[in-house]
């Protein structure tokens, strides 16, 4: 059970890119809806290091709900999963069963990292499967 | 001197500094290669920067008669990523002359790739690379895939995808690779290509649809592969009404009927 839980949409400004952070407990969820790219980049990687701070347990970069993603969103994933490790964090990616999944498996990455599944009282937004 | 000059001498110098490196990049146009056609199309995103991150390679091998072919894309921007390009195509060039094979060839890449930068900058690049040796009626193809599209192999009509599952480059040392061995009959083509098709988008910001590439493949049936890599090239700008942010780079190896 949550003992602090907090959910809340970051950029909800119109954006190609839309934030959500969810705290509970120590677990921080950063999920990512609409496109990931080099231009929408920098917010999601603002986004990932303010919850590194504050992830006292495990960080999720929730990329489920992205409609397009190209190698920009690995590189966060990669880079945030190095940061982990090297300060002795916990991290994982949710993928859902989508278009982000399938990027991740081309190159190899589904055996590399900790990946963890859709949650299922997310909100319908947050779940919603690829084309 | 007034600043408009400065403005117009840096553009001119940025051009110059772009074409040397696309040319530098790209595959020669034509190579003497028995037995086989080979064909390339390159379309940078922007022509004014020396921002290139895809690159095609097509060498001759250490053995008479075979041939390898490359092609790969970076993820990064700007003159890094150059680099990058650079550096994947010249340690391939350097290591199917030592006479590897093509999970070696790329095995080595990975390794140079992880030395010369690590993760901390996060340059990873997908490549595909094949090992082609034609012979009086087709020709032999071993085809290595690090985490990039899957290639398409043209037979007539028929469009068959090239499965050959592995690993991006340059994040992990223990990657893994799956050598697919398969065989080209006169006229049929293996085609390689980068992500710049399939994220082309149109007016609607659709993205260019890998359906309509196989059309279009099946649609070059009997042809040559320069007018293979001309037509999908041809294509996609047609789509691509937005002139989408990614390099596009086609490599069409053909083997001669």
């Amino acid at each position: 059970m949550s003992e602090a839980f907090e959910d809340r949409e970051l950029d909800a400004d119109g954006s190609r890119l839309v934030v959500s952070r969810r705290a509970e407990g120590g677990d921080v969820t950063i999920g990512l809806r609409g496109e990931l790219d080099l231009a929408t980049l920098g917010q999601a990687e603002r986004a990932v290091q303010e919850a590194e701070q504050e992830a006292s347990g495990l960080l999720v970069v929730d990329l489920s709900a992205l409609d397009f993603m190209d190698s920009s969103g690995v590189r966060l994933v990669l880079i945030a999963d190095d940061r982990a490790r090297t300060e002795g964090r916990r991290m994982a990616v949710c993928l859902g069963e989508g278009a982000p999944r399938r990027v991740f498996a081309m190159l190899g990455l589904l055996d590399k990292l900790q990946i963890v599944p859709v949650r299922p009282d997310d909100p319908p937004d947050a779940t919603a499967q690829q084309p | 001197m007034r600043p408009w000059r400065w403005t117009t001498r840096l553009y001119e110098q940025q051009r110059t500094v772009a074409e040397v490196l696309q040319r530098a990049l790209l595959p020669e146009t034509s190579p003497d290669a028995p037995g086989l056609l080979l064909a390339a199309r390159y379309r940078p995103h922007s022509v004014d920067l020396a921002d290139i991150t895809v690159g095609g390679d097509l060498v001759e091998g250490a053995v008479h008669g075979s041939w390898a072919v490359t092609i790969g894309d970076v993820c990064g921007k700007g003159a890094p990523a150059a680099a990058l390009t650079a550096m994947i195509r010249h340690t391939v060039r350097a290591e199917v002359r030592h006479g590897h094979g093509p999970c070696d060839v790329v095995r080595r890449l990975n390794t140079a790739m992880l030395r010369d930068a690590g993760i901390a900058l996060a340059r990873f690049a997908t490549v595909v690379h094949a090992h082609v040796t034609a012979d009086p009626t087709g020709a032999d193809v071993s085809v290595v895939n690090a985490g990039h599209l899957p290639p398409f192999v043209l037979r007539g009509d028929r469009i068959d995808s090239v499965e050959a599952p592995g690993s991006l480059l340059g994040v992990y040392p223990d990657i893994s690779l799956t050598q697919v061995d398969l065989r080209l009959d006169g006229g049929d083509a293996l085609v390689l290509y980068t992500d710049g098709i399939t994220e082309a988008r149109d007016m609607a910001q659709q993205l260019y649809p890998e359906g309509r590439l196989r059309d279009v493949l099946s649609s070059c049936a009997g042809r040559p592969a320069d007018a293979i890599a001309g037509a999908v090239l041809a294509d996609v700008t047609a789509f691509d009404s937005c002139r989408s942010h990614d390099d596009i780079a086609i490599v069409v190896v053909q083997a001669a009927t």
